[in-house]
């Protein structure tokens, strides 16, 4: 029977020390290699760094005065774009080019940089330029003396001569474009004309001849070009009335410079903007899309009441088409959007309008908005039809990081009133309870609400009309009032607030119509701001009398925005956003990279798949990539790869392997192992020394029976 | 031939499992998680059928867990006309059971008269019948067969491999358990106890050689010495009823092992085989084309060995039936409760240690079968009642229908149940915790006045009521030793 113990305890210890070898592998921690240096210097190094450039050209077109010129090109300089202290972009990588030139064989070209500033003076390259003076062409001579000036222009183009064609009234920057199509059209590449108006200011040496004051223009066009034009004095040869001429200039470019700089280059800081609304802007909560730059548009047909009949999609593919699609066109560089539709019935809410007199019509306040959507409509995603298309971003790459990255979904609800309800408006803020223009109102991060007052429901004579008889689809005009909602939404939701409110000011409250009419024939829809006192009092003291100081203390402006037809979004407005999403998402992917790192170093007993591993280099290798289209100024590529990183550390950072793990200390294994091998292990250990004194005892038997 | 009173149990405990189906019971078993469980429940064999039903695997997801063979059986009867659906898959498992009873009664004859008298036969400690008709018509084994649970399959080929062991028939006891091993994989670490069922017969306890016969026996007990001298008088039979099997005394136990083990995996492979065929319109989810995929790897040096242990698995969990379903008891997928001792552990198990502490589970189950043959080589049918309170208590998900099994075989150990000084105790407590489970799964789960610790507290107790009857049953085996060779315990 002893020997059947020893056997037994034998037994139990060759299990313990087989499954040895078995709890090391089955408990050693599995985590691949990461580059902890790069992940975390990656925070530091590329968000400061990370900039995609700016390309301005500025081309200072005066025909008629040498000096008038001059003056010009020294307001701008000064005041505009080249001055270190005000125009900071010019520090962090923007890029200026001016040309200028009385005529096709008289101009010169001047060149800042971020190089030029730091290292030099910018007067350096204009003294260069005014010593080729005299050249034959003033475009040749530009590239001639910058060579980079070549890669912003198209071989065989044509010259400034062209636009010395353009004297047509009022300058369109668009067709402008058209006709420059020597200058090469790409993202962040921007065109400023400045110039004289042709009906010139006249400012006499009486001030009786003065019907007027001085006027500026400026017009922003839909692409990448704006026309600056400036008042001009006839006779401006004199020293008196180049110095009334400059203190003009610097009024008019004081109002004006400051929006063109905020519609093209003031996001370039990429820094939030302080909210101008009193509100928090949707632009300073990040972009509503996802880690892949995916954004899923749901769009929701809502109907309160259906029983006396009810709203439905006519054919939503024709729609899309026809009046989405261009919208998704103009944004694909810098997002993927995507539609969705469904149609819900029953979709009551707790908010009810209240009956105006004013309004004649059941109005919402803006206080109520907040609760308006009822969380028991079921506005389900993925369900309705869809119309998806390729990601912006490529991700079919080895490691695919969409896994577990859902895309971003954006609400938008056209919401039909019931008829006791009709019609229902939306109240603009403000004293003024003015209704809103589109009856519409978003909520940042989760979309848009738009309230639908269709007439043709309440002719339903009976009640109870069964099936299809119940449904109407949308007419064409509701469908074009929904696409400029839904782009008015869109563009607030993704717009930077400058951007934005911009918009508001001078585009027609940032109203988005659809179809887009141009300036020429909606010129009512710019919004002059009126007088403006602009005149200090060393520049009236300076005019000495000689004229009516009055009338330069007015110095009157316009902005004209122009709408890009059909899409809704402008290219430089999509090239802003390009900008913005990519300093996101690089910005995104350096903290999740880093924050991973940190927490990887923090935690050792934390298991990862080596598929983290693979998704943290594909991540520093698409940052890297970034980084090189961003220098070259390739937006598309650059996006693209920001859009990458921001996907795979994305992934990684949020891997389910690691999200589900248990965060705990080694010394918890404790509490792990005891209570199922302590009992196992005490048993034992009595066992053996059982045993022990078992044997001893037989041993002292022998003796004893030995010695005697 | 069967006396009037075996076919009248039979017959009524049929009719029995019909009326619960026929007045719902059944229905309502199927969603009580100590009768049905995941991997032996009707439930998942019929989304198994409906899933092969509608040409998809059954394997496909997670839904079910059940063998090929049970969910081809429910297939095949649910094809018959009746009232009820699952009338016909009921009444086969009641033919079943009844076929375990009909072993069970043998079984009892074998082991419990042990070549007594025809006189002393009435002094075992239940007749055969009554043998019979305890397991039919015990609750626990009743619930699990109207339920519709797999768990009657297993037991009767369990029944039928110790009833082939008995009887010294190797390929017959092989094929049991390789059949009770494909329905429940516990069943295959009886291999020891069948073993020694094999070479020394039915409960030959070691200490009977050393007996001799007419010695005085002393028994520290309350049957005094009445007891004593009719325990010594059966036990002394023992050593007269040596039987044929005695003549394979010689024959190594490890090589009979080897052979039996041999013929298992045959016979497990030839279900493999079977199982195979019905799954022939999913090829993806055949497991033997995929082990004659990889026995060309298995080359004979190490560094091929090497390459298929790691290969292997992967190839197993992309394309095979049998890794869906014997994963599940394996690596404590699901964590739904149940009898078990388990689920609530790795609840709360770090992940990283899960699959560590999945191993010491299963292995847990295998550390007593050496060290229990050890101590008592001769002693069959005792190791495999151990054996199966062992597995009922520490198997991954527990059903009542295992521990009627267990109940069940505990009677015939015979004499030695007569030292059970804890017995009313036990009983009770059974039935305490019988009540109290269903009780405390209400409270948390219905009324939601309680948690999970609630339920788990009962499963907890449950385990230690079988720790403290394993503990009674060794305790009796060795003071039937003692008796034997006149210690005093």
């Amino acid at each position: 029977m002893a020997r059947g113990k020893t056997y037994i305890l034998l037994w139990i210890f060759l299990f313990l020390l087989a499954g040895a070898p078995i709890w090391w592998k089955l408990t050693k921690i599995q985590r691949p290699n990461l580059p902890h240096d790069g992940m975390q210097g990656i925070l530091t190094s590329i968000t400061v760094g990370f900039k995609l450039p700016i390309k301005i050209l500025i081309i200072l077109h005066f025909r008629h005065s040498e000096r008038f010129a001059n003056v010009v090109l020294e307001q701008v300089s000064s005041r505009l774009l080249l001055d270190r202290e005000t125009s900071p972009q010019v520090e962090k990588g923007m890029h200026v080019h001016v040309i200028t030139g009385t005529n096709a064989t008289d101009c010169m070209c001047l060149t800042w940089r971020s190089q030029s500033v730091m290292h030099g003076s910018p007067i350096q390259g204009a003294e260069a330029a005014a010593s080729v003076r005299g050249e034959a062409d003033c475009l040749a001579m530009a590239v001639g003396i910058l060579g980079d000036m070549a890669a912003m222009l198209k071989p065989g183009g044509s010259s400034l001569q062209e636009l010395s064609a353009a004297d047509e009234q009022p300058v369109h920057p668009d067709k402008l474009m058209e006709r420059l199509h020597s200058l090469r059209d790409e993202p962040g590449t921007y065109f400023l004309i400045v110039s004289s108006m042709t009906s010139s200011f006249a400012i006499h040496d009486t001030p009786e001849a003065s019907p007027e004051g001085p006027a500026a223009e400026l017009i922003i066009g839909s692409q990448r070009a704006a026309v600056l034009t400036l008042p001009q004095i006839v006779h401006p040869d004199s020293d008196t009335m180049l110095s009334i001429q400059r203190h003009v200039l610097r009024n008019a470019l004081d109002r004006t410079v400051p929006i063109l700089a905020a519609a093209f280059w003031q996001d370039y800081d990429g820094e939030a903007q302080a909210p101008t609304l009193g509100t928090l802007h949707p632009s300073q909560q990040g972009l509503p899309v996802s880690a892949a730059g995916e954004l899923l548009l749901s769009l929701s047909l809502c109907n309160a009441d259906p029983e006396l009949g009810y709203l439905v999609w006519g054919d939503f593919d024709q729609l899309s088409q026809l009046l989405l699609e261009p919208v998704k066109e103009v944004l694909s560089p810098a997002l993927s959007l995507s539609f969705e539709s469904q149609v819900l019935l029953y979709t009551t809410t707790s908010v009810k309008g209240a009956w105006s007199d004013n309004h004649t019509s059941y109005v919402l306040p803006q206080s109520k908005l907040p609760r308006f959507v009822d969380g028991h409509w079921g506005l389900n995603v993925g369900g309705g039809s869809r119309k998806y298309e390729g990601a912006g971003v490529d991700l079919q790459a080895a490691v695919n990081p969409s896994n577990g990255v859902p895309e971003h979904v954006l609400h938008f609800v056209t919401y039909v009133p019931p008829p006791e309800q009709r019609p229902l408006v939306v109240l603009l803020p403000g004293p003024g309870k003015v209704p809103s223009p589109t009856n519409s109102f978003y909520l940042p991060s989760w979309g848009g609400v738009h309230i639908l007052n269709p007439e043709v429901l309440v002719q339903i004579p009976s009640r109870g009309a069964a099936g299809r008889d119940r449904q109407h689809p949308l007419t064409k005009t509701q469908e074009e009032i929904l696409v400029s909602s839904i782009v008015t939404t869109l563009r607030a939701l993704l717009l930077t607030d400058s951007t934005d409110t911009l918009r508001q000011k001078f585009g027609r409250g940032g109203i988005y119509y659809f179809p887009a009419t141009d300036v020429q024939t909606n010129s009512e829809g710019s919004t002059i701001l009126g007088q403006v006192d602009a005149a200090e009092a060393s520049v009236s003291n300076s005019l000495d009398g000689k004229m009516d100081s009055a009338s330069l203390e007015s110095v009157s402006w316009s902005v004209h925005f122009l709408d890009a037809p059909h899409s809704g979004f402008t290219l430089w407005e999509v090239d802003g956003l390009m900008r913005r999403r990519s300093a996101d998402a690089v910005k995104s992917a350096a903290e999740l990279l880093n924050s991973l790192s940190l927490m990887v170093l923090e935690l050792r007993n934390l298991e990862m798949p080596d598929l983290i591993g693979q998704q943290v280099h594909q991540a520093l290798a698409s940052l890297d990539q970034a980084v090189e289209a961003a220098q070259k100024g390739d937006y598309a590529n650059a996006c693209k790869a920001a859009g990458m990183a921001h996907s795979f550390a994305e992934a990684a950072f949020s891997n389910p392997a690691i999200l589900a793990q248990l965060s705990y200390p080694p010394s918890h294994l404790v509490g792990v192992y005891v209570p199922l091998f302590l009992p196992l292990g005490m048993s034992l250990v009595q066992a053996v020394i059982s045993e022990a004194k078992q044997l001893r005892k037989i041993a002292k038997s022998a003796t004893y029976l030995h010695g005697h | 031939m069967p006396s009037s009173s075996t076919v009248i149990i039979c017959l009524s405990s049929v009719f029995l499992r019909l009326t619960l189906l026929s007045i719902g019971v059944s229905e309502y078993l199927t969603t009580r998680i100590e009768v049905t469980t995941l991997s032996n429940g009707l439930p998942s064999i019929k989304e198994g059928a409906h899933f092969v039903n509608n040409n998809v695997s059954p394997y496909d997801g997670s839904s079910s867990r059940a063998t090929p063979i049970s969910i081809q059986l429910y297939q095949l009867t649910s094809v018959w006309p009746a009232v009820h659906q699952d009338a016909p898959h009921c009444l086969l498992l009641a033919i079943i059971d009844v076929l375990a009873a009909v072993l069970l009664r043998n079984l009892s004859k074998l082991a419990c008269t042990r070549g007594a008298p025809p006189t002393e036969q009435s002094k075992a400690v239940v007749s055969p019948d009554l043998l019979m008709a305890m397991y039919l018509f015990n609750p626990l084994s009743l619930m699990s067969s109207a339920a519709g649970t797999s768990t009657p399959l297993e037991n009767c080929c369990i029944l039928l491999a110790l009833h082939a062991a008995c009887k010294g028939y190797l390929v017959m006891t092989a094929v049991s358990l390789a059949a009770a091993t494909y329905f429940g994989l516990y069943p295959i670490l009886l291999l020891v106890p069948l073993t020694v069922l094999i070479k020394c017969g039915p409960d030959q306890t070691s200490a009977t050689q050393k007996l001799k016969p007419g010695a005085g026996v002393k028994v520290r007990s309350e049957g005094g010495a009445i007891q004593s001298s009719r325990l010594q008088r059966e036990l002394a039979a023992d050593l007269q009823s040596s039987s044929a099997r005695n003549r394979r005394s010689s024959t190594s136990v490890v090589f009979l092992a080897l052979l039996l083990c041999l013929a298992t995996i045959i016979s497990f492979l030839a279900l493999l085989a079977l199982s195979d065929l019905i799954l022939q319109d999913f090829p993806s989810e055949q497991c033997l084309p995929m082990l004659m995929r990889q026995i060309p790897a298995l080359n004979l040096n190490l560094s091929g060995l090497m390459h298929t242990c790691s290969t292997l698995p992967s190839a197993v969990q992309s394309s095979c039936w049998a890794f869906s379903v014997y994963r599940l008891p394996l690596l404590f997928e699901d964590l739904t409760p149940n009898l078990g001792q388990w689920w609530y552990f790795f609840a709360q198990m770090f992940p990283d240690q899960r699959l560590f502490f999945a191993f010491v589970a299963n292995a847990l189950c295998a550390l007593f079968v050496v060290p229990s043959a050890i101590r008592f080589p001769s002693r069959g049918l005792l190791l495999a009642t151990l054996q199966i309170g062992i597995s009922c208590m520490l198997r991954a998900y527990p059903s009542v229908g295992d521990l009627g099994l267990y109940l069940s075989v505990l009677i015939l150990l015979g004499p030695q149940l007569q030292f059970f000084k804890i017995g009313l105790f036990l009983a009770n407590s059974l039935l305490l915790l019988s009540v109290l489970g269903p009780a405390m799964w209400h409270q948390w789960i219905d009324a939601e006045s309680a948690n999970s610790n609630f339920y788990y507290s009962i499963t907890l107790l449950l385990g230690a009521w079988h720790v403290v009857f394993l503990v009674q049953i060794l305790t009796s085996a060795l003071k039937v030793e003692a008796a034997l060779t006149s210690k005093v315990i």
